[in-house]
């Protein structure tokens, strides 16, 4: 019998190893989509319900508002929980602290306010005002925009496959913003669908802004920071500055305080702890897939949430899932996948066999 | 000096070795004092955490060898995207 070299046997564990990643990143999409489902659901559970059956016109729009960051905040401060237990039973907790203390860090948590109060805030106030179903798949096109936005501060160049994946995510967009739904849209529809795209947005500049340094942080911790401080950001900047906003634009302050309060003890409670639970841990094999098979295999496989979302929202919710909606959905993944493979980042830095 | 994150001394001592490949158990050794004690700080976890270093481009891994457990293992160099990373790690070190 031939005795295997060395060379072979780690080839062999390499190959495991990237092989954890793949299925890292294909949880993460499918968890994503999962969590996004849930959030949506909870506005069908007291406090929530009742607070928006019985309202109209203004008072309607700052109580939508007011579930939204609800859920924004329920979903980091849960999901921040939820790691940093994941991160204290792996012993890695004294590490909070000493990467707190470094430049990469710090540009971690400047990247939490950017992806949280605005890109996780812009998403769930998408959710609200719209389904799931339809939110999910717009939010997916952030590599596209990221893209973009490299081109345009950072003079990076991109071949031609990355444009034709931002073509393609912009038709994808237009496909659902014009996919048919049964019964009404309602009237926030697009107010939605513009505060998705602010979603898209923010977690492009987090990406951008998380990608440089993140490389020699621990992901998990990485992560842990990310959902504390954003859940932080809310409660000391956002809540106050909105209330105020709300009081002072329309006579009355809105009703989110008491909201966040009530949800506590309300049937909304496991729903947002399961929804932060879901979205915590596809953020965790999000940041594990990028450490073990690479940035653009882990980003492509993470935006498949955009037709998981559609597929769940399908099964879970009643919702009717038109063709043109799937089409749109997989047209945005389609074009996100092709923005975000890139083959030399593929074969060059990951090495994988 | 307060203590660092892990990952950032691994790649401090990969870089300080100046180009010589570093052995696994040998980056081990030289963290032991620091870290030892912590659930995340084990010679298997210290593996995983070189090969998640060696995935993002910061070290390379070179010259395959058996260790004495006949465990298959690589040896560990810095890489220049690891070198220009160096410049987050404090000047004190």
């Amino acid at each position: 019998m031939t005795e295997k070299s060395p060379q072979a046997v780690l080839d062999a564990k390499q190959l495991k190893h990237a092989k954890r990643g793949i299925f890292a990143g294909v949880m993460s999409g499918i968890l994503w989509g999962a969590s996004g489902t849930v959030l949506g659901m909870a506005i069908g559970f007291e406090p929530l319900a009742s607070a928006q059956g019985s309202l109209e016109g203004d008072a309607l729009l700052c109580t939508l508002v007011a579930m939204a960051l609800c859920g924004a905040i329920l979903h980091d401060f849960f999901a921040s929980v939820w790691v940093a237990v994941h991160n204290i039973r792996a012993g890695k907790f004294k590490e909070y602290g000493r990467t707190l203390r470094t430049k990469p860090g710090k540009m971690v948590c400047l990247g939490a306010i950017l992806g949280g109060p605005i890109g996780m805030s812009g998403y769930l106030l998408g959710i609200t005002f719209v389904n799931a179903a339809y939110a999910l798949p717009i939010t997916a096109a952030y590599p596209a925009v990221a893209a973009v936005l490299a081109t345009i501060f950072f003079k990076e160049r991109n071949p031609a496959r990355v444009w034709v994946g931002v073509v393609l995510c912009i038709l994808g967009s237009f496909l659902v913003y014009y996919a048919p739904m049964e019964g009404d849209k309602g009237a926030f529809f697009t107010i939605g669908m513009v505060l998705t795209t602010l979603a898209c947005i923010g977690w492009a500049t987090e990406g951008l802004l998380s990608t440089y340094g993140m490389d020699m942080l621990d992901p998990d911790i990485a992560l842990g920071i990310r959902e504390g401080v954003s859940a932080l950001a809310y409660l000391i900047f956002v809540l106050p500055i909105v209330t105020i906003f709300m009081t002072t634009k329309f006579g009355s302050a809105t009703p989110i305080w008491e909201l966040v309060v009530g949800c506590l003890g309300s049937s909304a409670f496991p729903i947002y702890a399961f929804g932060g639970f879901l979205g915590g841990f596809s953020y965790v094999y999000w940041y594990r897939a990028l450490n073990m098979t690479g940035v653009a295999r882990a980003m492509a496989l993470n935006v498949t949430y955009a037709l998981w979302g559609v597929i769940f929202a399908g099964l879970f919710t009643g919702f009717v899932t038109t063709a043109q909606l799937f089409m749109g959905a997989g047209s945005i993944a389609v074009g996100a996948i092709l923005v975000s493979a890139n083959p030399r980042e593929l074969f060059k830095l990951r090495d994988v066999k | 000096m307060a203590v660092l994150p892990l990952r950032f001394r691994i790649l401090h001592i990969v870089n300080k070795a100046a180009g010589k490949p570093l052995k696994t158990d040998e980056i081990y050794k030289e963290l032991y004092d620091e870290y030892s004690g912590e659930g995340q700080f084990s010679l298997d976890l210290m593996e995983s955490h070189l090969m998640s270093i060696k995935a993002v481009g910061l070290i390379d891994a070179v010259d395959p060898y058996f260790d004495e457990l006949g465990e298959a293992r690589y040896k560990y160099i810095i890489t220049e995207t690891g070198t220009a990373r160096t410049k987050y790690l404090p000047a004190q070190l």
